[in-house]
């Protein structure tokens, strides 16, 4: 027992420094991709594309599932986007409250027959309605069956421009947000698929008419710690893998997708827990089968505020969809994991998602596990024990401190120095009580895989705006 | 498997974490130490700048007229900063008559030189930055050093080479924008030449014709593209020849250059094209005769709703709609073709144009009524119902919503029946309950069938 402890505790060690080894590489390489995109801004002139006829247009995908208090903001956010040629194709999913009807008395909505082809099949739409004050919108009423990506391909199949937008309805892009996620499919239109920008929480900032005013923290503890975990997962994560072409994940909150190759794979798979994930793999799998040459893009700049769990309850519910999505995700997927036909999202973006990202709770947990039995034996050796926590608190810590550097360098959204501290004070806290309670929330999720449960757990919101949201959640954005 | 390990870490695993941890300590603290003097140093930069930026605003004429002098603030980089920033914003505004002003200002003083320097000198991020820097100056003076940064091996070098050179605007910097597209090397994307080239030729459209009957295979597309993005009535030249093309993306730009330029041979050169094998083009053609509203026209496009491809259909019906006060005769047209589809079509873009509400107000009128009547009789029996139901019940004048209920009453539609059956009554106002009653009694005493709207519509 005590020999299984000891070579226990060195398979432990092994994990824990290759897993830090993975994030410092990370850290690394979203360092030099921010200041290569920072430079890239320096030159880029958004003025020309703003007025420019020859950009392509987007359709912006908005499923909404009881959004009534937040529907109205967000709508008239996507509306109002500086870009050249855009529609907003809100999906009603069988929502139980007023969504609609805000929908119809703020954009004066009117009942069509107007042709709707379900090229990807969906639930039944019951109706299509247009805006008689702006004609850019449209919106769907669809008959929920308690998944997002069915409202999504429903909304694909109303979508009529070439590029795609799949956005949260509780969720507000900022005024260039469209322009700035395009960069790199105007810059590559051939070879860029998709590209995702960043999601930031929005619990604390000031938002008044689909617009953000001032950007602040919020005041909760539990919102401060996701404050964090976003910036690690994206400025840190995301950016990093991006440098290395290996994006895995575009959030459903945000991204924009090439239409005729969301088509070609048959739209978002209605099962999916985690369909932005799912939907992201499925084309690696379609361009890699067609040994096409082709990218994944992550731009850090275009920004999408959306809102944060702000209690327990609500963020453990969260975290164990997301770690259940990924279950499912990867699981459907483990054929291409060291298949070579699939390259560097075989060989290495797959297999960290499955060592460090969906293993990661249980190991964690059973590294607690172990500590606790080898006290028991009398085999723990307290000062190594102490040193080991230590080093894992200190690392986590300095990996959020690395993405506050690159927010200080690059974006500099948070301006007050009171936010700046607590941010710094709040990285120490993550690591230690927060990310033990979050692997508990994931062994959960993992749990409900086992069990077969996939339905979609709705998750209470407080709102922003001009009103409080209760809505779906942003989709999984796993921390680096 | 302990040996395995204990080869891996020789050091052993306390003292490594031991190091790690020192080091990780010592990151954090380096990291800190780096955003709290970050934010120190920033906070002095921006009041200062902000000084000097509100200096400089205070004294801009002045810069500008030279009467302070730019040795004065050329050397200080903060000042130097600003003074161009300030420029190249104010030339992007400027008019014709400004624009001389402060273009003289970035070449008396020095800017225009320095940053041509800039462009022959510097490398990377640097050169990029005077590149930009330097196609926003708008001077011709920067053609010969941007030409040279179109040689540079990194296409985000060229990409804003182009991009500048489109600043400049003019046919010189055109040319050399199009050789370095004729090289082949696709050093920067389609839309950064089109954006560049859209630029070049906005005012001299006509001289893009020449360039496009005169370019290749690979460069015709592109040219094509531009020309339809810029061209007006100043294109007098041969339309004829690109309409006749064989590369069917410039087929594609010939209808819109055709639409925008209005030539008398528009409407038979698109007439050619409304048949062409590719749909694109025929697309682009249903939207250049949308444009160009030429009623001679409406037949090509009633042609086009019977297109075999969606897209265009969709395209000629959205077209079609758009010749106001022909309503009726379209869409009797419509309803000659035979095709269900072809009407389905027209009525939902009637629809999603926001012209069916406006046909509904022409009903307060007592001239055109029949055939204002019989436009929304078809529309009623091709999938309106909803609407048409919502302006009966909720049209604020008294009168329309009394003569939409007589179509709707003579419709003899079974299926709206059902319809108005399935509106909750006792939610209603009074008159609006009356009026539903009415028209479902109606319906019912006229021995309402299926055949009424299988009669009206063949299938």
């Amino acid at each position: 027992m005590i020999d299984f402890l000891i070579f226990f505790s060195y398979i432990l060690f092994i994990y824990y420094f290759t897993s830090n080894s993975v994030y410092l590489l990370l850290l690394i390489s979203s360092v030099a991709a921010t200041f290569a995109q920072h430079k890239r801004l320096a030159t880029l002139r958004f003025d020309l594309l703003r007025s420019s006829n020859l950009i392509p247009p987007i359709s912006i995908l908005v499923p909404a599932r009881n959004e009534e208090k937040s529907i109205v903001d967000s709508v008239r956010s996507f509306l109002a986007l500086d870009y050249p040629e855009l529609e907003v194709v809100v999906v009603n999913d069988g929502s139980t409250d007023g969504t609609l009807d805000e929908l119809r008395k703020h954009f004066n909505l009117l009942r069509t027959d107007i042709l709707y082809i379900p090229e990807i099949p969906t639930q039944p739409v019951h109706g299509v309605y247009m805006s008689v004050t702006d004609r850019r919108l449209l919106v769907l009423d669809k008959q929920s069956c308690g998944r997002k990506a069915d409202a999504l391909n429903a909304a694909l199949n109303a979508a009529s421009s070439p590029y795609v937008c799949a956005v949260d309805a509780d969720a507000v892009l900022e005024k260039d947000a469209l322009l700035r996620i395009m960069t790199p499919a105007l810059h590559d239109p051939r070879g860029v698929i998709a590209s995702g920008g960043i999601v930031r929480i929005i619990n604390g900032t000031t938002v008044k008419d689909g617009v953000v005013h001032r950007v602040s923290l919020p005041g909760r503890l539990i919102e401060i710690l996701q404050v964090i975990e976003y910036l690690r997962a994206f400025l840190v994560g995301r950016q990093g893998w991006a440098y290395f072409n290996s994006v895995t994940i575009i959030s459903g909150a945000f991204g924009i997708f090439r239409r005729d190759v969301c088509r070609e794979i048959g739209g978002f798979r209605v099962s999916a827990i985690g369909e932005d994930m799912d939907l992201v793999i499925r084309m690696h799998r379609l361009m890699r089968d067609k040994k096409a040459n082709y990218k994944i893009a992550f731009v850090p700049d275009p920004v999408c505020w959306t809102e944060a769990p702000s209690s327990l309850r609500a963020l453990a519910k969260q975290r164990a969809r997301w770690q259940n999505g990924l279950a499912d995700v990867l699981c459907r997927n483990r054929d291409m994991v060291f298949n070579r036909r699939y390259g560097r999202i075989a060989f290495v973006a797959l297999p960290y998602q499955w060592l460090f990202e969906f293993i990661t709770p249980a190991v964690e947990t059973l590294g607690w596990a172990s500590m606790l039995l080898a006290a028991i034996l009398g085999v723990l050796n307290p000062a190594f024990f102490v040193e080991f926590l230590l080093f894992g608190y200190l690392f986590g810590a300095f990996i959020s401190i690395g993405s506050l550097v690159i927010e200080e360098m690059t974006y500099h959204r948070y301006n007050d120095p009171k936010d700046l501290l607590k941010l710094i004070a709040v990285s120490f806290l993550e690591i230690m009580p927060y990310r033990p309670l979050n692997s508990l929330w994931r062994l959960r999720g993992m749990w409900d895989y086992l069990r077969g449960r996939n339905d979609w757990q709705m998750i209470d919101r407080v709102g922003f705006g001009s009103g409080a949201a209760s809505s779906n959640a942003p989709a999984p954005e796993r921390a680096a | 498997m302990l040996y395995i390990f204990e080869n891996m870490m020789p050091r052993g695993p306390a003292e490594t974490i031991m190091i790690s941890l020192f080091a990780t300590a010592i990151g954090i603290g380096i990291l800190l130490a780096f955003i709290l003097l970050r934010r120190t140093l920033r906070k002095r930069y921006f009041r200062n700048r902000d000084q000097r930026v509100q200096f400089i605003l205070d004294n801009w004429d002045r810069i500008v007229s030279g009467e302070i002098p730019a040795k004065d603030w050329f050397s200080q980089k903060i000042d130097r900063e600003i003074v161009e920033q300030t420029l190249l914003d104010r030339i992007a505004e400027a008019g014709v008559e400004q624009i001389l002003c402060l273009q003289n200002l970035a070449r008396e003083s020095g800017l225009l030189d320095w940053r041509i320097q800039g462009v022959r000198r510097r490398k990377g991020w640097t050169r990029r930055v005077s590149i930009s820097a330097l196609g926003r100056m708008k001077l011709p003076d920067g053609i010969p050093a941007l030409s040279e940064a179109l040689e540079n091996s990194r296409n985000e070098t060229v990409a804003d080479a182009v991009q500048a050179l489109g600043q400049v605007g003019t046919p010189e910097a055109a040319q050399l924008i199009m050789r370095q597209v004729s090289t082949k090397t696709q050093q920067c994307t389609p839309q950064t030449v089109q954006i560049a080239l859209a630029q070049c030729f906005r005012s001299n459209p006509h001289l893009l014709l020449d360039e496009v009957l005169k370019a290749d295979d690979f460069l015709r597309p592109i040219l094509a593209r531009v020309l339809a993005e810029v061209a007006d009535k100043r294109i007098t030249g041969n339309l004829l020849e690109i309409v006749k093309d064989p590369l069917a993306e410039v087929r594609a730009s010939a209808a819109r250059v055709l639409a925008a330029a209005r030539p008398a041979c528009a409407l038979n050169a698109l007439s050619m094209l409304a048949g062409d094998r590719e749909w694109f083009v025929r697309l682009r053609t249903a939207a250049a005769i949308g444009e160009l509203q030429d009623r001679h026209g409406i037949p090509l496009l009633v042609n086009a709703l019977c297109d075999r491809n969606r897209f265009v259909r969709l395209k000629a019906a959205s077209a079609l709609i758009t010749f106001r006060g022909e309503e009726e005769r379209v869409m009797q047209l419509a309803m000659q073709t035979g095709d269900r589809y072809a009407v389905q079509a027209l009525v939902s873009e009637l629809e999603r144009s926001g012209r069916l509400p406006e046909i509904v107000n022409r009903l307060a009128l007592d001239f055109g009524r029949v055939a204002t009547e019989s436009i929304l009789l078809v529309a009623l029996q091709n999938g309106s119902t909803h609407l048409l139901a919502d302006l009966l019940l909720n049209h604020s004048e008294r009168r329309v919503r009394a003569r939409l209920a007589g179509i709707l009453a003579r419709s003899g539609d079974v299926s709206l029946i059902e319809y108005l059956g399935r509106i909750n009554i006792p939610d209603l106002e009074m008159r609006q309950q009356r009026m539903l009653r009415w028209i479902i009694s109606k319906l019912r005493k006229s021995g309402a069938t299926l055949h009424g709207n299988q009669e009206a519509i063949p299938a």
